[in-house]
Parts: structure tokens; sequence; C-alpha cells
């Protein structure tokens, strides 16, 4: 089982959704592992073999393992105005962007070989149609390895239609055969409102809408804000509960069994 | 016959132009033609330019008023060489009024309309919009700013006493308008309880409304009706309308009940330019989404894309770029660079803090439940302050000056403020540091807040306030005010300048803070008891004159006065304007937007 969250923008909410789902698997009894090829942050979790992206630490644990520095392979951190870049660890700034996408491509694969199902992450949008070639987390990763993937789009700032299908529309062609179907997120208002704008998005994509999300609040540790709960082991249990708290709030409103069954395609 | 005389000595002196050492420019707008002060078709009668109004003597007289026409630079020019080749001398000429014919028929077209959209909220509408206002407007046109619907809980009152959101305000000074009226927001939403919301209607409370009747019942009919008179009003005075859209024009699911976007467009003929911003991710899909989801009639309008608050360098999205016009078929006007400066904030959601620093003034302003007036402390980010909104107590007591701000319910705020802990940390502070409540703050700090019709609350109440001021607020049917003040600080002295709007009236036994001029002469108003730092007002806009500034400010023992601790809000607002437009007309296609949007059209 393998599937990849992306979003329309940042902050689209596909860390959350993502260690959501991980979660979801894991009271399914599926032996289950994060991933995300690329993450740039200012802050990062130590493992004992290195250093990476904090919202796998986090979404590890919700799979109830160990986060592991193959979950998130290729870390960009930016301090100081500096960028440093962490390959599965280690400090390799030696490294172009085709070869630190096959690093993570092996490093997907060895997760794929030790776990049932791997829930992946996007890296901001997959539309960014400048930087076509130099992808390595989105739509080229999920072509690679044909993952099927599930477009996020954030309401909380209006425009989520346009954003949805626009996203899909630059998307190649091959790729958009791997779109199984968007969620809305951060919703406020009713959902009988959205009712027709989200059915002609799927006539138009043939995407299925796997469900909308309320505005969750939760604290996990920010990647980049200051603020926000320590990411560290003493905190599991919170993380968790918590994480188990937003299912049973979105059992009802999220298709965690057709994503599921998307992630088995 | 004065008047016939004026224009005797207007046709003799010939053309002039502007005229900015005049006391009364711009009577109409900024880079106007003065040529004709005296309007030598005067009354001409034209609905198209004029109107009739009841006079201060009770008499109809014609109205020039909101009339441009005559302030056009080409058209006074054209006025006067016509003039001169006639050998017109006399305003009584027959030949004035054939003249006025003629040039009726030459330069009377509709004025152009542009629309600013946005591919989400938050885009930089109306950003773009204030800065081509202001382009517009350095170019010697008469512009106009027009939000046909904008939910804002932030407003601000017209000086014919209408009350629309305060970014239409700004605008109108971006503009460079004398006259800004409700026409520029003929709807304004204000967010209330449980989804409802109050809706203002041509600058007047009309009435309460859940969303779907909303959308299903005032929309349809009065709504529209509202857009559309609007629309023909600014149309007919100002030469071009930049009108502003609301959130995301492909919202598929409202589509038709949308009169913020394309159906105010379509109304308007205008040609449509989409703002994105760059700096969440995704703005291509975002732009790309929002031109085809539009129908194809209102696709046709969009003419032009803009993205907006770009970080880094723009040349990293050129392959981008000619992807996006090569699909759409629209030209991309340019990348805006991320700015250092913002317009008055729109909403409470971005309450706008800024870093506190050792050795500027820590001024703290009570984060009270449905707070309004967010502009009055624009002018203070100007000054060698840090300003922090706040509901811990904490940061009260560490805070050099303390506002409480306006409120949309003060009952509720006064609650809250007293379950919050905030009233018993403010009131620690007296004394101390300066206290200023302005319009729902002022009522808070006085002893007692009467409330006997409900008219503030949704039951009749009578609560207890602060007490920091032996004054009473009680409301009554038809109470309150809505109105542009101007006075003068009693105790120190220097001019204030701004508005009123509230319901409930203040009965004091303190000190008045200001002297306001009025018909009848110096009125006290609001309380001031100086050896306790306490300052109570209605004026919102306080601190847009340095005057007052500066005395509270002096208050602290800390303030070292700003670059523009002298200077008016006006000034400063009018500078940023400039630099705004600035950044526009270097980073955007001049041309192909003059071509396109200004120019003629087919």
């Amino acid at each position: 089982m393998r599937i990849m969250f992306v979003g329309t923008s940042s902050n689209a909410g596909k860390t959350t959704i993502a260690a959501m789902f991980c979660r979801y698997l894991r009271s399914k009894a599926v032996m289950v592992s994060p991933f995300k090829a690329f993450n740039m942050s200012s802050k990062s979790f130590m493992t004992e073999n290195g250093e990476m992206g904090i919202g796998q630490a986090v979404q590890a644990w919700a799979s109830d393992i160990k986060p592991n520095v193959r979950m998130n392979p290729v870390l960009v951190k930016v301090a100081g105005g500096k960028l440093k870049t962490i390959v599965n660890g280690e400090e390799r700034n030696d490294l172009d962007r085709n070869s630190l996408f096959e690093h993570a491509l092996s490093s997907f694969d060895e997760i794929c070989e030790r776990y049932d199902a791997v829930v992946a992450e996007g890296s901001g949008s997959p539309a960014e149609i400048n930087l076509r070639g130099s992808d390595i987390a989105n739509a080229r990763f999920a072509r690679s390895r044909k993952i099927p993937m599930i477009l996020i789009g954030n309401i909380e700032k209006g425009g989520v239609f346009a954003g949805i299908y626009g996203t899909w529309l630059l998307m190649e062609k091959e790729d958009r055969d791997l779109m199984k179907g968007f969620i809305i997120n951060k919703y406020y208002g009713d959902d009988g409102i959205l009712k027709s704008g989200i059915e002609e998005i799927e006539a138009l994509t043939g995407m299925k809408c796997f469900g909308i999300l309320p505005y969750m609040k939760i604290m996990l540790p920010e990647e980049d804000a200051g603020d926000g709960v320590q990411c560290s082991e003493d905190n599991i249990d919170t993380f968790v509960s918590q994480l188990d708290k937003l299912l049973e709030e979105v059992s009802g409103r999220l298709d965690l069994e057709g994503i599921m069954k998307a992630a088995s395609e | 016959m004065d008047c016939l005389k004026a224009v005797k000595a207007e046709i003799e002196r010939g053309h002039i132009g502007p005229n900015p050492k005049c006391k009364h420019y711009p009577c109409h707008y900024a880079g106007q033609d003065c040529t004709y002060c005296f309007c030598p078709f005067h009354p001409c009668r034209d609905k198209g330019l004029g109107e009739f109004i009841q006079g201060s003597n009770n008499k109809k007289c014609w109205s020039c008023k909101f009339c441009h026409f005559i302030h056009r630079v080409p058209v006074a020019k054209y006025i006067d060489s016509r003039i001169k080749e006639l050998n017109i001398t006399e305003p009584t000429d027959p030949r004035i009024s054939e003249l006025f014919d003629e040039v009726r028929e030459r330069f009377k077209t509709p004025g152009k309309a542009i629309m600013v959209l946005g591919a989400t909220s938050d885009a930089g509408k109306s950003i773009t919009a204030a800065a081509l206002c202001r382009i517009i407007s350095k170019k010697g046109h008469s512009v106009t700013p027009l939000k046909t619907q904008n939910m804002s809980l932030s407003s601000m009152i017209t000086d014919d006493g209408s009350e629309i959101a305060s970014i239409q305000m700004i605008q109108a000074k971006a503009s460079r308008l004398k006259h800004p009226d409700h026409n520029i927001n003929p709807i304004l939403i204000k967010p209330m309880r449980d989804g409802r919301t109050e809706v203002i209607l041509n600058g007047k409370r009309f009435g309460d409304f859940d969303v779907d009747s909303y959308y299903k019942k005032f929309v349809p009919s009065e709504g529209t009706e509202a857009v559309k008179k609007s629309i023909r009003a600014l149309k007919k005075r100002c030469e071009f309308v930049v009108m502003e859209g609301a959130g995301s024009p492909a919202e598929i699911n409202i589509y038709d009940y949308d009169i913020a976007n394309m159906r105010a467009a379509e109304i308007a003929d205008a040609y449509c330019i989409l703002v994105v911003n760059m700096n969440w991710g995704g703005a291509f899909a975002y732009a790309l989404g929002t031109v085809e989801l539009l129908k194809p009639d209102d696709r046709k309008r969009l003419k032009g894309i803009i993205f907006n608050n770009m970080h880094g360098d723009p040349s990293s999205l050129t392959s981008g770029i000619k992807e996006l016009e090569s699909i759409t078929g629209i030209p991309v006007l340019g990348v805006i660079p991320h700015m250092d400066m913002s317009l008055p904030a729109e909403d409470s959601l971005t309450l706008r803090s800024s870093d506190p620093e050792e050795e500027k003034i820590k001024v703290c302003v009570v984060k009270l439940p449905k707070i309004v007036g967010l502009t009055d402390m624009d002018p203070m980010y100007h000054e060698n302050v840090s300003i922090r909104y706040t509901d811990d107590p904490k940061d009260i007591r560490e805070a050099d000056m303390i506002v409480i701000p306006g409120t949309k319910d003060s009952i509720v705020s006064m609650k809250w403020m007293r379950s919050a802990g905030i009233e018993d940390a403010i009131k620690k502070m007296k004394g101390k540091v300066p206290i200023v409540g302005i319009s729902g703050g002022y009522q808070i700090m006085g002893s007692s807040l009467l409330d006997d019709l409900a008219i503030e609350g949704e039951v009749s109440s009578k609560t207890e306030g602060m007490g920091l001021f032996n004054a009473v607020t009680s409301w009554k049917k038809n109470g309150g005010a809505k109105a542009h003040v101007k006075g003068v600080i009693v105790a120190a002295g220097g001019d204030v300048r701004g508005y009123e709007m509230h319901t409930g009236d203040t009965v004091t036994k303190e000190k008045p803070l200001f002297a306001l001029s009025t018909a009848n002469g110096l009125v006290d108003e609001g309380s001031s008891r100086a050896e306790d730092k306490l300052f109570g007002t209605y004026v919102h806009g306080l601190f847009d004159e340095p005057a007052f500034r500066k005395y509270v400010l002096s208050l602290t023992g800390k303030y070292t006065p700003s670059k523009y601790s002298n200077v008016s809000y006006g000034v400063i607002l009018n500078e940023t304007f400039d630099t705004m437009a600035d950044i526009f007309e270097r980073s955007l296609d001049m041309d192909l937007f003059e071509k396109v949007f200004m120019g003629c059209r087919q």
C-alpha cells in the first residue's frame, strides 16, 4: 500500500493528514512508515543516525515506529541564511538534484521493503512549472514509483476549487492518472454549500472528493516557526493522543477506507 | 451675478491647468484642471453630470459636487481653445450652450472600469487597486476605487455620514479624491454571532442576514440594485473606476450569486486583472485554475495577471510565466516584489503586532472580542513604539501605554475583560502609564453601561464598567453618532481630526479631552484625567494628527520622536502610495497596461 499526499500550496495540511492516515492504518494493524523525499526546514529532529524532518519523526511515532533518517532522505536546512543539505542523516553539499533524487528513490525502496504501507508526503505544490525537471519530492517521484496521489486543498483563504483544478491541469497527462482524489481542508462552514462546486471539480478531473475537513487545532511541533511543542520522544503520547482524537472527529467526514483502497491500487 | 463675473474673468484669463495654490485645491481630485473653477455651463442640468439637491435655503439647486467633467485637463483645454476660436468674450453668449453640446459629444464617455481580482483572499488586491488608483491619478485622470461588497469589521465614515469599509476610504486617498461617498462600497457586511451578518447598504444599516438569506434574498434584489447604482454613479463621475473583487472569483459553488466579482465586472463592463500571491506556493496552479473556472464570457474580461509578494529573484519564474501565458493566452503584466509596507489592516484576523524592542515604547492594545476601528493605531506604526494586540494580562503589566480600542459590542467586551483578568491588570496600571479608551473602549472605562432597551446587547442589561472614569454610557433609540469631527486637545492644545461612529452616548463628570468645532461652536468631548494618565474619547483617528500622539507618548517618560512624529498621517499615507505606485510602475509592463486597460476598448 502506497499513497502520497500533495498540496495545492504550502501549509495545506499535508503533514497532519498524513500523520492521521498513518495512525489510521496502524489502528488496522498495518505496518506503516511515513516518507517525505525532500524537506526544507529550519529545524530538524536528531536520530542516532543523524538529522531528519520533524514532520516525519512525528508521523513515525504515529505509526508506532522509531523515526529513521530514510523516512526523509533529503533534508535541506536553512540556518542563518545558509543552506545545508542532509542526505540520509549526513551532510552532503556536493550532490546535484539528480543524485539527490536517486538517493530519495533508493531510500523509498528500502522503506517499501520493510513495511506493508508507506504514507508519503509531497513538498510545497506539485505544480511549480518553473521548477519542472528539478522536482525531487512531488510528481516526478510519484511517477517513478507509480504512487497514487491525493491532493489537499486549503480552503482557508478561498480559491480552493481553482487551486485544485489548476494543480491538476498543470500535471503531466500521465501523472493525472495517479491523482486519485482530493481533500478540502480547514473549512469552517456548512458542507452543503460546497456540494455543487465539488461535483463540478469531480466531473472536470475525474478525481474523487475524499472529504471536507474542518479547521483542526492540533499541537504538533512546527517545522519553521519558533513556537509549538518540542519535537521530542517525551511528547509522543501528546502527539498520538491528539491524532487519535482528530481521527475520531473526522471519521464520517473523511473517506479513510476509500483512501486505503486508492493506496492499494 | 458674481458667478457670471467670475466666468468672464476665467474666459479672459484662459487655460491655467491645476492650481495647487488655491486654498480649495483640489475641490474634486488632485491633478484637476482649475481653469473653470466656476463652470461656464452651470447649471447644465445634465443628469449624467450633476444633480438637483435641496439647498441650504430649501430651494432646489444644481449640485456639481460629484462632477469632474469641467476639471478634466483635455476638456478644459479644448473649451479654452474653442472659446478663443469662436471669439466668445461674454458668459451670456448663446454659443456657450452650443459649445457645451459640442464638448459633451466629444468628451463625455462613461468611465472605464478596471477590476482587480484575487486568486485567494490576501492575494494583494487592495494594495494593487490602491497602487493603480495612484498611478492613474498621477497621470492626471480622475479615478475612484470601488468594492461592491466588502466583508469587514473595519469601517469608516464618509463626509456625508455614510459607513463604508476603511480600505475603500484609504484607496480613495490613493485616488486623491476629495469626496468619496457610499458608492465606493455600497455593500458592507459585518460578521456577527452564529454565522449571521449585519448588512450596511449604501452607507446605512439595512438588516441582519444569515448566509442563505443573504445570497438568496438580499443579493438578487437590493444587493444587485445597489451594485448597479453605484457603478453607474461612479462611471458617470470619473474617467476610471478601479474595482476590487472579493476573495476568489472562481468559487464555482456560489458563482451566480457572487456580486462582488464577475457579476460586478459584467455590470461595469470591466477589464480584469488577476492578482496571485506567490508567498504560499502553487501560484501557477491557482492562476490557471482561476482562469479555467471562469465562465467563457467572464474569461474574456481577464486581460492580465500579476504575481504579487515575490521573495527572491523574479527571473526564476520566467519559464513558468511563459508556459502560463501560452496556456491561457493572457499576458502576465509583471511580478511585484514583497514590500515591507502594508495598508491598514482590513480585518481582525491580521492584527499587525510589531516586534517589541527594548528601547521602544511598548503599546498594548487589548484584543477585545469584535474589535473595530483597527485603523486607529496605524499612525503609531511610524513612531518609536512597538505595538502588541494582546489578550494576556502579563503583556498589560509590562506595557508602557495601554489602548482599549473600539468594539462592536462593549458589554460583551467588558465582561470578557473582567473574566480574562485584563480589567484587573489595567486597573493596577492606573496612574503609571497612559491608558486610552477609544469609542467602545471609552465606554468600558466608565462606571456603568446601561442598555435598558437591549440595543447594544441581545437582552436588556446593566453592566458595571471599569470605573476609571466617573462616566455613564447608555443606549437609547436613535442615539449615538456617525460623523466627521475636528477640534483641539483641551489640556495641551493641538489639532485633532477624525470621526465618530458609535451607538450609545456617554455622560461624564470628568474634564473633557477634546473641544470639537460644531455648528454651535466648541463642544466638549471625551474624558481626561491627566494626573492619572487616563483618556477616553469617541473620536476614531485620534492619532492621525501628530499633537495627540505626542501628548500621550510623552506621558510614558520614554518618548523619543521619530522622523514622522511631526507629520500627520495623511501625509505619511500619501508618501506610502507614491512609493507603492513607483514599485508597481517599475514591476509592471506599463505600456501594455496603458494600452489594454486605459486606452480605447474594442
